[in-house]
């Protein structure tokens, strides 16, 4: 398996594994290199704080001409984020350029969980809730995070 | 460990001729109790500075041989008086003369330190050039060393090792591979020269750090003992003095390394693709100035990606053809990695040989096995 695997690939895994960023694990399937399990830890003074949210990650064979594809397997309270865990994030589709990485991928979801933009929701109600009363969308997001997301 | 005892055991670890340099921390301390009791007998009270009820600024002046400190009190409202209160008390003076005395000796050091290492370095960078030269076998083995030298980071402030252990890590790993006995008679002087100047850098570094911490402690100890706040007025003043200390001891240590002896062999990641993270051959620059290899712009170009990978600068990459060919980096290429070059073009062909084939069968060409498309 690994002998095909394109040597960008080898290398960012590489640096993951041994350079990995605070907050942020992710690491290759056994039975498929392309295949990554992540874990980010919702970051200090968000909503998310205390809690762990499981990720998947794939990269496809036009990877890294075209994005990874990433998912939340946690369920999260966040208006960018939908039921099914898909997330609205531009580097994920138009504004992908092959010069980014796995890294600069998940640095962008944290940032995404300690920055919640309302204005480009993918999940709306979450988002109407966060415009509307943000300080109750607030407590919600606490409460799924100690429901959802404690270990 | 308390830090007057770990001054005293770091130390010992380090040169005698410089321990008359290091910052005087047991009698800087002594000096900040007598301070205390100064303060007592002109009327200060450290506990009323401590809770912010009388407002002050602190005024240093350089006078010769001496530093002195002037406390200057601000009007009590309530009682109306309308100028301030000058007050200059004799130990407070005496402490950060004493401090201020042992930081011109260290810049003084520190210039001496760096000029010899400067003049030192110039001479292996030299002889360097022409040892690991293209021309010569040692450039693999070279660049294999520098390698390594950047792996172990010595130099790295961020990491929780000290400069120290990473470089033993280093030298286990020099030992271990045997690089030195690979390098040509010529060469391995040079070796020994630069194994001998990191060791002493190392050094350089960790008495730099001792000191900046010894500083950082006893001012935080005369802060939080006498009230006065005078740390922050003090930073200032040995900021407009201009002594040349070092903020950053392991930057400066790490630049004059790369810029004198690890950059005279030039490292494939210096030229390396990013999209594919391989070395860019063959290399083409783009017009926003963003090096990529060929391969890698067929691709984005076959996908219709027309912007630049790395800067977004808009159609860099439909714009780009066979005359965006760095030929400068490309005989740098040549000249400093044939071996990257030659594995990277087996590569490609490889690549180009699944492609003709699922091409002309219609099947993908898997890992392990063929799957229909
Ligand atoms: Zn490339
Ligand atoms: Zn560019």
């Amino acid at each position: 398996m690994a002998a095909n695997l394109p040597r960008r690939i080898i290398k960012e895994t590489q640096r993951l594994v041994s350079e990995p960023d605070p907050g942020i694990s992710a690491t290759p399937s056994d039975d498929n290199l392309r295949y990554f399990n992540v874990m980010i830890a919702g970051p200090t003074g968000s909503p998310f704080e205390g809690g762990v949210f499981k990720l998947e990650l794939f990269l496809t064979e036009e990877y890294p001409m075209a994005p990874p594809k990433v998912r939340f397997l946690t369920r999260i309270y966040h208006p960018n984020i939908d039921r099914l865990g898909r997330i609205c994030l531009d580097i994920l589709k138009e504004k992908w350029s092959p010069a980014l990485q796995i890294r600069t991928v998940l640095l962008s979801i944290q940032g995404l969980l300690s920055a919640p933009n309302p204005d480009d929701p993918l999940a709306n109600d979450v988002a109407d809730h966060w415009k509307k009363d943000e300080a109750g969308a607030i407590t919600t997001a606490k409460a799924w995070t100690n429901k959802f997301a404690m270990v | 460990m308390k830090f007057g005892k770990e001054l005293n055991a770091t130390l010992c670890s380090l040169p005698s001729e410089w321990h008359s340099y290091t910052i005087q921390y047991k009698q800087l301390k002594k000096l900040i109790t007598q301070l205390v009791l100064e303060m007592r007998d002109v009327g200060l009270s450290p506990e009323e500075l401590r809770e912010g009820k009388i407002s002050k600024r602190i005024v240093f002046e350089n006078q010769g041989q001496n530093v002195i400190s002037t406390v200057c009190i601000a009007p009590n409202e309530s009682e109306g008086v309308d100028s301030e209160k000058l007050l200059q008390m004799r130990t407070d003076s005496a402490f950060f003369s004493a401090l201020f005395d042992t930081l011109s000796g260290l810049s003084n050091l520190e210039k001496d330190n760096r000029k010899a290492l400067t003049d030192t370095l110039e001479v292996l960078s030299d002889r360097l050039l022409k040892a690991a030269s293209p021309r010569e076998k040692d450039m693999y083995i070279w660049r294999n060393i520098f390698g390594l030298y950047h792996e172990a980071s010595v130099f790295n402030i961020t990491s929780d090792k000290n400069s120290r252990d990473r470089l033993d890590w280093f030298n286990g790993q020099m030992r271990e591979r045997k690089f030195r006995d690979k390098l040509h008679h010529n060469s391995r002087d040079i070796f020994d020269e630069f194994i001998l100047i990191l060791t002493q850098l190392v050094s350089v570094v960790q008495f730099q750090r001792l000191n900046q911490k010894a500083m950082r402690k006893i001012l935080k100890k005369h802060d939080k003992r006498t009230g006065l706040g005078e740390s922050t007025y003090f930073s200032k003043f040995i900021a407009r003095e201009e002594l040349s200390l070092s903020a950053d001891p392991c930057t400066t240590a790490s630049q004059m390394i790369a810029l004198r002896v690890t950059r005279v062999v030039p490292q494939p990641e210096d030229y390396s693709c990013p999209v594919c993270m391989d070395i860019a051959w063959k290399p083409i620059r783009l017009s926003c100035s963003h090096l990529f290899c060929l391969p890698c712009l067929i691709k984005a170009q076959d996908q219709e990606k027309w912007d630049c990978p790395v800067c977004r600068c808009a159609d860099s990459v439909k714009k780009a053809n066979g005359g965006n060919i760095d030929r400068g980096v490309q005989k740098l290429m040549q000249l400093y990695f044939p071996k990257e070059i030659q594995k990277k073009a087996i590569e490609r062909s490889k690549e180009l040989a699944i492609r003709d084939y699922e091409a002309l069968t219609g099947y993908a060409v898997s890992n392990d096995k063929c799957v229909l498309m």
